[in-house]
Parts: structure tokens; C-alpha cells; sequence
């Protein structure tokens, strides 16, 4: 498991000197909430942003000295929650270290077709978890063929490959064995040299000129 | 009986942009381009189809913010001006260029392509070619569907509900303003789906979506047919994969057909080649160098020494490259037949602005292979989703997977480090809108103007075109700024609201530069669920 801070913070500059920028219409950094929320960004990654409230910080600053302990670090703890309908925490726990004020994460769980949820706190010397925020519950998708078959629908293994080889272009021909296994990669391939975006752009992407 | 079938979808899309505060945004030069190269060559090939009884049918995606800015008073008046300028540039360069023949042809080809789009644009179709495609949908030749509202990437909408929902009603109120009924079907912007968008297009009636190949290929139970057949989801929305590999053969710069050395290059426009002063007064006085669509030169291959663009010889080209097209989609079908009980279809999406604009011989190449489809054969036929759910009595089951067309297949394009500093504001002012949806269930006739006004702030700024910009590299100024206003004027408009001090002069002003949408209700973000 690896997680990559890839920024934090906002980028506000305007540096245009036209006129809807000379309107100047400054956004906020922040919204003075307790806020943290998850989004899906492949089957491998999710991106969590998050913004914790002064009082809040401070009551569960309290609480941890009230109850004899000390503040060791700031956490974001991803959750994986897909076989727990109350919402509880059994399955796999994946914690990052935040610093710099840290207020977004790139969380490379590596685990297709689970469903996570994330919280923000701060973990005492003795280890104990203080949750700062809740975030939404998110579910990444599978990635590859799915077991679930439909009885009226029947679609086995080898024909599934069979239908997905004319869909890449390899036509007929092959045994399952091998289609598979070039399909595997074709697919790979295809979504890590990505779909159109890579080599010509979407409608925006034309008028761009790419000078 | 035809072996299988051909569904090509062309989905014509560009943001709003619109700006009544000055002429020198040559952002709004895009539409214009967009106009003469991809829409108005694409009608006349529809219209020759026609003309020649040829049988075809083609699904044709007009998005809401681009059907908005084709009625558009200030950008039709502005793209004549536009089009007389390239008239007179183009006259100029007969002049210019007139000792040297090759040349000359082409000089005399780009005039009068210019002279033929403003007969098109403002004679036959009076201005409104949103009419045309009126005509051809009534004839039943294109499919005409939508998009969302103005393009929201909507797995990033995701944690709001309501928004998805803003952005399909939007879409589908703006359809019916121009057509008269729901679309059947609706583009999902860049092809972007997560689980329970199907619901939501179900409650507006929209009929059926497509999805990039995996996003049926991964779906469960697993899919009989993989991406040569719909599927019924469980709200009743049928759904439509991509088909990999006759997409790859047009939209492969390297590979697919628009690379071919005998086409017009892109990057040689006389708006880069000639003398500054010589271009300016036809570009708008822009103080920058800008495409003008005049461009001499073919592809030639990996040099920067390009040869003369022979448009002969390219029509050629695009002739045998329909007939490529076809051939391979026939070899596709005699693969299919004997693993399929039923007749496959095979589904065939494309930015509509990569044919003319980019591809400038795009437009020739549907044709031929329209025609070529029509006279030559008849083992493969046109054919529209709504046409082939007619088939059926009964279509196989499917959880569809979360997908986009995008880079690496996900949202990779509109979540990286380039641009998600925007989702904590833009989900931040949904939140707000729909609170303020909530509470104000009697407003004022000015509370409920502020109102509607901060509903089209955020859907403008949830516009997938921004991110997309951001994370590509160019014009990024102009997608921050506009990313900025929309959430600025929604957050002033918001503040004003809550205090009970609405400026009419701001509000107005707002409503005057960002009219889109003019029946919005901001009622639709009271729903939470």
C-alpha cells in the first residue's frame, strides 16, 4: 500500500488581465466546516480533500488531555467498509501520516471493487484514534470479468474472451487460453495508454490546437 | 437481412462561452470554427444523403450549451462577422497567391467553401441551423439526442445527487425547446458513468446511454454480447458499449486514419505562416497569432517540410479509407455471427468537431462511407439505438461498471493535481444551492431571480471543459477564471440571499452575461436523496 500526497492547498492566483478576471472573484480557501469527503478516481485510487474546524479540534484536544493522553499525529484512516452494512470498520485499515497541513490525499488502496470510508484524526502517544470527521462512503469498481452470471443469459468464460477478442480487434482464431492472456494485456494496455485523451483529444481538446 | 448493424454517433459539444463584455476572447472563435468546419459541412453531407435517397441513419448528440449558442443572437451576429472577414481573407489570398496554380486552387477551394457556408448558415437554414437538424431528426435519418446540461462530469457530482439531476433536467428542457420531445437517449459527458445515473436518466424518460467498453465489459452479471448488444439496466434504461477497435481506426492519431500523410495538416494555417500585419485585421484584431482555417499544406509524414495539400488526392484518401471502415466492420461481423443468436450492433462514437475541423476531410469520408454502406453492400446497415431497441422483445441484464472515455478509462482527466483544488468549492456551492433550494419554498419574484441565477453559476461551473483544460495545458487561465467567476458570482449571489440584500444591478448582470437555461427552476436541488 503506498499513498502519494500529490498537493494541498488551493491555487488562487488570477493572472489574467481580463475582464472576467478583472472582476476578481476570489474564492474562499476554505468554508470554516468540519468537512471530509471521498471521491472515486480509478478502481485503485481515491482522493480525499477535508477541512476541520478550530472548535472542534480544540474540544477533541480536550478530550484527549481530559482522558491523560498526548497528540502524536494527524491521520487520515481509509476504511474498507464493503462487508459491513452498520457502517463499522472490519475490514482493511489503511492509515497516512499527514504534515504541512496537509488538506488532500491521493489513497492508492490497490484493491478494486471494495467500498471505503475515510475519517480525519489524530492519534495519541499511546495510539488511541481521535475522529476529527466522517467522510461519505465511496465504492471503487471491479476491475476485469465479473463471476455473477445470469441464467438466462449465460455467458461462460470462453466466450466472454472469445466476444471481448473482436471487441480489441484480434478477431477469431485463438485458444481461450491465449486470448486471455493477450487480452489481459491488450486491456491493460488500451486503459494505461488511455482511451482517446492520449493521442487525440476530446471536442475542447481539438479547438486547442495543442501549439 | 442484413448480417449487423452500424450505430455511429457523432456527439457535438463546446462550452459556453459567451462573452457580451468584449470581443477579444478568441475563446468564442471556437464556436465559430466549429461552425464552418464541422456543422455546417456535416449538414451538407446530410443534405446530399438525402437528396440522392440514400438510406442512413446516424445518432447525432447536440449538447445544451452548444444548441444555447446556436441561437445565440450575439455569437450568430458576431460569427457573420466572423465569416465575412474569412470571406475577405480568403479573396485576398486568390490574389496573393494567384502565379502559383497550386496554390491558387486552394485559395479559390477555401473561398469558396466560406462563401458556401454563409449560403448554408444564413440563407437556407435563415440563421438557425439547429433547424436542419430539426429537419433531418423529423426525417428519421439522425437520431438527435443531448448531453448533460452543460457538460458536468457527473462521477465528480457524485456526492450530490440533486446536481446530476440539475444537470439531466437542464438538458432535457433545452432538447425540448428545439426538438418538441425528450430525447431518446442521452451522451454522458466524456462517457462518464458511476452506478445510479441510470436511475436518474430513467426519471426524465431518457431511454438509453452508452458507456466506454469496459464499462460494459466489467458490468455484472457478465455480459453475453460484450459491447454488440444493449442491455436493460434495472431502472429500464438500456445502455450501449463502445466498441474498441472501429474507434481506434478513426480516432488514432498515429494510427487511425486522420494520420494519413495525404491529409491536410493541421498545424500549417496562414494565421502562423504570414505576415502579422498582413493576418490581423482578419482575426479580430486578436494581438496574438490565431488559426484563420486556411492551411496549404498535406500531412506529408514526420517533417516539418510539408508538401502542397492536393485536396484530389486527399479526397482519394478518405475514399478508400470509408471503404477500409467498412471492409473491417464486415470482417468484425463474420467473427460475430456464429457466437451471437442475435444480429450485432456495433456502436461507433466520435467527437462530431474531429470531422472538418480537425479531420478537414472527415465530413467526405461519412459520406463515402454512407453512400458506400448504401449502394455497395448489404451485409452491414446503418442503424440508431432507438432503431435497434425495436428489435427485441427482451435485452439482457447488466450492473453497468464505472467508466469514462478518458485517459487510463477513469476520471484521471478531471481528478489529478492539475485541477481537483475546484471539488471542494463546486461540491461546497451544491450543498448551498440545495439548502437554499430548501429553505426558500416562497421566495420573492428578485429571491427567486438570485436563485435561478446561482442554479446556472454552478452548473456553468461544473462544466467538464474547465478540468479538462486545466489538466491539458492550455487556455488554462481561461478555465481557472471561469471556474473562478461562476463559484464567485454563486458565493456573492448566495451571500446576498441570505442577508436579504440583493443588488439587482449584480444580479442582473449576471443573468445578462450568463443567460443560459432561461426557464431554469432551482426547485430541482430540493430533492435530496
Amino acid at each position: 500500500m503506498m499513498s502519494e500526497q500529490f498537493r494541498s492547498g488551493t491555487d488562487f492566483q488570477v493572472p489574467n488581465e481580463r475582464p472576467c478576471a478583472k472582476n476578481n472573484y476570489c474564492i474562499p480557501p476554505q468554508y470554516n466546516e468540519n468537512r471530509i469527503v471521498l471521491m472515486v478516481k480509478d478502481p485503485w485510487t481515491l482522493y480525499s480533500y477535508w477541512e476541520v474546524k478550530k472548535e472542534v479540534e480544540d474540544r477533541v484536544r480536550d478530550d484527549m488531555r481530559q482522558k491523560g493522553q498526548t497528540a502524536s499525529k494527524s491521520i487520515l484512516r481509509v476504511f474498507d467498509v464493503t462487508d459491513d452494512t452498520r457502517g463499522g470498520k472490519n475490514g482493511t485499515v489503511l492509515d497516512f501520516e499527514l504534515r504541512n497541513w496537509a488538506n488532500s490525499w491521493y489513497v492508492h488502496t490497490g484493491a478494486p471493487g471494495r467500498t471505503w470510508l475515510a475519517e480525519i484524526g489524530i492519534v495519541s502517544a499511546s495510539g488511541d484514534f481521535f475522529m476529527l470527521s466522517r467522510s461519505n462512503k465511496v465504492a471503487a469498481p471491479s476491475y476485469g470479468m465479473s463471476p455473477e452470471r445470469d441464467k438466462e443469459w449465460d455467458c461462460p468464460e470462453e466466450m466472454y474472451y472469445k466476444m471481448f477478442a473482436i471487441a480489441g480487434g484480434y478477431g477469431g482464431g485463438l485458444s481461450s487460453y491465449e486470448m486471455r492472456d493477450i487480452l489481459d494485456k491488450h486491456l491493460k494496455a488500451w486503459l494505461s495508454s488511455g482511451g482517446i485523451t492520449s493521442d487525440i483529444f476530446g471536442s475542447t481538446g481539438l479547438f486547442l490546437g495543442r501549439r | 437481412m442484413a448480417k449487423g448493424y452500424l450505430a455511429l454517433v457523432l456527439h457535438a459539444h463546446l462550452p459556453f462561452i459567451r462573452h457580451p463584455e468584449s470581443e477579444n476572447y478568441l475563446e468564442e472563435n471556437w464556436l465559430f470554427e466549429a461552425i464552418t468546419d464541422t456543422y455546417v459541412p456535416m449538414i451538407e453531407v446530410f443534405d446530399g444523403l438525402i437528396q440522392d435517397n440514400v438510406d442512413f441513419h446516424v445518432t447525432f448528440s447536440l449538447s445544451p450549451t452548444l444548441m444555447t449558442m446556436l441561437r445565440d443572437e450575439l455569437l450568430i451576429s458576431r460569427y457573420l462577422r466572423h465569416l465575412d472577414r474569412l470571406i475577405h481573407l480568403s479573396e485576398k489570398e486568390t490574389e496573393r497567391v494567384k502565379n502559383e496554380k497550386r496554390f491558387h486552387d486552394l485559395a479559390v477551394m477555401y473561398r469558396d467553401r466560406f462563401i458556401r457556408a454563409k449560403k448554408v448558415f444564413s440563407e437556407i437554414y435563415g440563421k438557425d441551423i439547429l433547424l436542419a437538424f430539426k429537419k433531418f431528426n423529423d426525417l428519421g435519418k439522425l437520431e438527435v439526442i443531448t448531453c448533460c446540461g452543460t457538460h458536468g462530469y457527473l462521477p465528480s457530482i457524485d456526492p450530490y445527487k440533486a446536481g446530476i439531476r440539475a444537470q439531466i433536467k437542464t438538458a432535457v428542457d433545452t432538447y425540448k425547446n428545439v426538438f418538441g420531445s425528450v430525447p431518446k437517449g442521452m451522451w454522458l459527458p466524456e462517457c462518464g458513468y458511476n452506478e445510479g445515473h441510470e436511475k436518474i436518466l430513467r426519471e426524465f424518460g431518457i431511454q438509453y446511454f452508452f458507456v466506454e467498453a469496459h464499462g460494459v465489459l466489467f458490468g455484472s452479471p457478465r455480459p453475453k454480447y460484450a459491447v454488440y448488444s444493449p442491455y436493460i439496466c434495472e431502472s429500464g434504461t438500456y445502455v450501449f458499449g463502445r466498441d474498441l477497435d472501429s474507434s481506434k481506426s478513426v480516432w488514432s492519431a498515429k494510427d487511425g486514419y486522420p494520420g494519413n500523410y495525404n491529409y491536410r495538416e493541421y498545424y500549417r494555417d496562414i494565421g502562423f505562416d504570414l505576415d502579422f500585419n498582413y493576418i490581423k485585421p482578419y482575426i479580430n484584431n486578436f494581438n496574438t497569432r490565431v488559426n484563420t482555417g486556411i492551411k496549404y499544406y498535406r500531412i506529408t509524414g514526420a517533417t516539418d517540410q510539408k508538401d502542397i495539400y492536393d485536396h484530389r488526392l486527399a479526397l482519394e484518401t478518405a475514399a478508400k479509407d470509408s471503404a477500409d471502415f467498412m471492409n473491417s466492420r464486415q470482417k468484425q461481423l463474420d467473427n460475430l455471427v456464429d457466437l451471437m443468436d442475435r444480429t450485432p450492433v456495433i456502436v461507433s462514437p466520435y467527437d462530431a468537431e474531429l470531422f472538418g475541423h480537425w479531420w478537414f476531410e472527415g465530413p467526405d469520408w461519412l459520406n463515402y462511407l454512407l453512400r458506400k454502406m448504401h449502394f455497395d453492400q448489404d451485409k452491414i446497415k446503418t442503424i440508431t439505438p432507438g432503431g435497434y431497441l425495436k428489435l427485441y422483445d427482451k435485452y439482457p441484464p447488466i450492473k453497468p461498471s464505472m467508466s469514462s472515455w478518458g485517459y487510463k478509462g477513469y476520471s484521471e482527466v478531471w481528478l489529478d493535481g492539475s485541477n481537483d483544488w475546484i471539488y471542494r468549492h463546486l461540491h461546497k456551492i451544491s450543498e448551498l444551492m440545495s439548502e437554499s433550494a430548501k429553505q426558500y419554498t416562497a421566495p420573492s419574484q428578485v429571491e427567486e431571480r438570485a436563485l435561478n441565477q446561482m442554479a446556472r453559476e454552478l452548473l456553468l461551473a461544473q462544466s467538464s471543459d474547465w478540468a479538462f483544460i486545466m489538466k491539458t495545458g492550455t487556455f488554462v487561465n481561461y478555465a481557472k477564471d471561469r471556474t473562478k467567476e461562476h463559484i464567485g458570482r454563486f458565493l456573492v449571489l448566495h451571500d446576498q440571499l441570505r442577508k436579504g440584500e440583493i443588488q439587482e444591478t449584480f444580479l442582473k448582470e449576471s443573468e445578462g452575461k450568463y443567460n443560459i437555461f432561461p426557464d431554469i427552476d432551482y426547485r430541482i436541488y430540493a430533492r435530496i436523496d
